[in-house]
């Protein structure tokens, strides 16, 4: 009985999810729901509310998210795109790949997927439009660009999961490296090709000396990328101090060096990154109540019952990876990480996955989240920051949606891609 | 004179978040960011810099979500909505109000019970002397009471518009409007 009330509630509030219900409400009732069936105190929503919360680590998701508007309103993430330009103008498509590049660099710096869409589509859009590219495959090209803010470290989303599944977040964004780097050049490839099939794009001619130039422009980004990176490698800070140093880092650039900004102009910065920030850590809390409430409906021995059922390597390592696909396409990452990952983690590493590689095949599965419909954070951000429908954005994304996902095989089947760089 | 004090009121009413993201966002990040300079300067750190953004993280996460109300940026799937009958609209935006309030409801009544439990036990913040922890935890209760007032000045502000049959605010709400 209590099976088929709870599969009416879940039932119900995927109706509130399609009639446009914030996606926090969404999940919070399903969790009064299932608590009053259940006999679950409601207590517990209070507790979690202030628990899920509570941990050092988290703290660098609002300051990423700060550094990120920092780098944008200090003028850091332009010159990183004009020299992302410089380096591959001369090829077709070349403004396309750039964007990507640039997405690449700035995820980089930041470690937001929405945030590297928003800021670098709202600088190459405009110049992509002008560069004679299709603008909705110019939206979609920044919608799909932004997907490796999170695998490219610094990352929120590892730090989401470093932090539920007790992995060193140091080493997870680590193993972020080459796959967030392989993802940008299997767009870049992807771009490449629909570009010269359309004959979309200005070439521009093949200069050291802008390189050089717009390079020694863009100093400041590779030295916010050095510090991150070498916080990171050396264990000179923590991933939160790493973050505070950074958001540190680009506030003194923008006042003192690029003087973009001013100190007045320091509320509208904070304000802006305070919003995104007060829409994901109340996901989180929420989703951690959830993930108490499947634990106790014992959903996890359901499921590592179904998948290791299927029996061997393969079939439940893509099992794995199209529950993860599937919740993404319905869901925004966080809650796929903090409710799935300590149901498949445990799968994954049964049939003898490293935990890191898993973290990484998660997160990118994740990441492409942010692509695919009906929920695609990212192809909201290109639409609402451009005005081009969303759907005429998602029919564009597809070629890229293949490409990722045909990279997210490689980093799955291939362990050395994520695992290669920490030993 | 009244006048104007009510006016004042009403501003600082409706930036009330606002005022409290900014506190809590720059106390975070400078305690962050000088204690790690403290750290390899001088080789010394306090121990209540690990705490007290963690406490102050509180306050900035749950006066965003009442910000995100009031600017109805929360992540959601607007496309059938936004194809639905202007009535059908409407209708949906009194079930987010109605769903909004039973959520505050139970969030309220059981995190005031937390701060409560808190209170009456004087827990410190860990690493001071002096720093009580209900401080921090009355974030949850009081956000949270701001956001249903935010759902009410919404709910008025849509019915409004459905009464003189302007669009009504169902699109997607991108970061910063």
């Amino acid at each position: 009985m209590d099976g088929l009330i709870i599969s009416l509630i879940s039932l119900g509030v995927s109706g509130l999810f399609i009639l446009g219900v914030p996606i926090f409400l969404v999940i919070s009732f399903w969790v009064i729901g299932v608590s009053l069936v259940i006999d679950f105190t409601l207590a517990n929503i209070g507790v979690t509310l202030y628990e899920g919360l509570n941990f050092y680590g988290l703290l660098a998701l609002p300051l990423f998210i700060l550094t990120g508007d920092l780098i944008n309103a200090a003028g850091i993430a332009k010159r990183l795109s004009d020299f992302a330009y410089a380096c591959l103008g001369f090829m077709r498509g070349g403004l396309g790949m750039a964007a990507l590049g640039a997405c690449g660099m700035f995820a980089a710096i930041s470690g937001s997927n929405s945030a590297t869409t928003a800021t670098i589509g709202s600088i190459m859009h405009p110049e992509m439009k002008k560069g004679n590219y299709d603008e909705e495959f110019a939206a979609a090209t920044v919608a799909a660009g932004g997907c490796v803010g999170i695998i490219i470290p610094p990352s929120i989303i590892f730090i989401v999961y470093g932090f539920m599944m007790n992995l060193p977040i140091g080493e997870l964004f680590l193993a972020g490296m080459i796959p967030g780097t392989l993802m940008v050049v299997a767009m870049m490839a992807t771009c490449w090709f629909l570009s010269r099939r359309n004959g979309w794009g200005h070439l521009i001619k093949f200069s050291p000396k802008r390189i050089i130039k717009t390079g020694s422009k863009a100093w400041l980004g590779f030295l916010a990328m050095g510090i991150v990176l070498f916080g990171l490698s050396t264990g000179a800070f923590s991933p939160t101090e790493a973050a505070g140093v950074t958001t540190g880092f680009c506030l003194l650039a923008g006042l003192l060096i690029t003087r973009k900004f001013g100190l007045k102009d320091l509320p509208t910065i904070m304000m802006r990154s305070g919003q995104i920030t007060g829409m994901l850590a109340p996901l989180i809390a929420v989703s951690v109540v959830m993930q108490q409430v499947l634990s106790l409906l014992g959903a996890k021995a359901f499921l590592t019952g179904v998948i290791t059922s299927l029996g061997g390597f393969y079939p439940i390592l893509f099992a794995c990876m199209a529950i993860v696909f599937m919740a993404g396409t319905v869901l925004e990452s966080l809650p796929v990480t903090v409710i799935l990952a300590p149901i498949l983690a445990p799968i994954a590493a049964s049939i003898g996955v490293d935990p890191i590689q898993f973290a990484v095949i998660f997160l990118v599965g994740a990441s492409i989240g942010f692509i695919t419909p009906p929920y695609g954070l990212n192809l909201y951000v290109a639409s609402g920051m451009t005005g081009i429908p969303y759907l005429r954005i998602v029919k564009h994304v597809v070629p890229y949606l293949i490409a990722l996902v045909l990279t997210w095989f490689a980093i799955a089947l291939i362990p050395g891609i994520s695992l290669w760089i920490l030993s | 004179m009244h006048k104007s004090m009510g006016k004042a009121f009403c501003w600082a009413f409706q930036h009330i978040e606002k005022f409290f993201i900014i506190v809590s966002y720059g106390s975070m990040t400078a305690i962050i960011f000088i204690e790690v300079i403290r750290r390899f300067v001088f080789n010394e750190q306090s121990a209540w810099s690990t705490t007290i953004p963690i406490y102050l993280f509180l306050w900035l996460a749950w006066m965003g979500a009442s910000l995100n109300v009031q600017k109805r940026t929360h992540l959601r799937f607007t496309e059938m909505r936004q194809r639905m009958s202007y009535g059908a609209q409407f209708g949906c935006l009194i079930l987010d109000s109605v769903l909004w309030f039973v959520m505050g409801a139970v969030v309220i009544y059981f995190s005031i019970e937390q701060v409560y439990i808190s209170y009456d036990n004087f827990s410190i913040v860990q690493g001071t002397d002096d720093v009580m922890q209900w401080w921090f935890y009355l974030a949850t209760p009081c956000a949270w009471a701001l956001l249903l007032v935010r759902v009410v000045q919404n709910q008025v502000s849509d019915y409004q518009d459905f009464k003189a049959g302007r669009p009504l605010a169902v699109h997607a709400a991108t970061f910063g409007d």
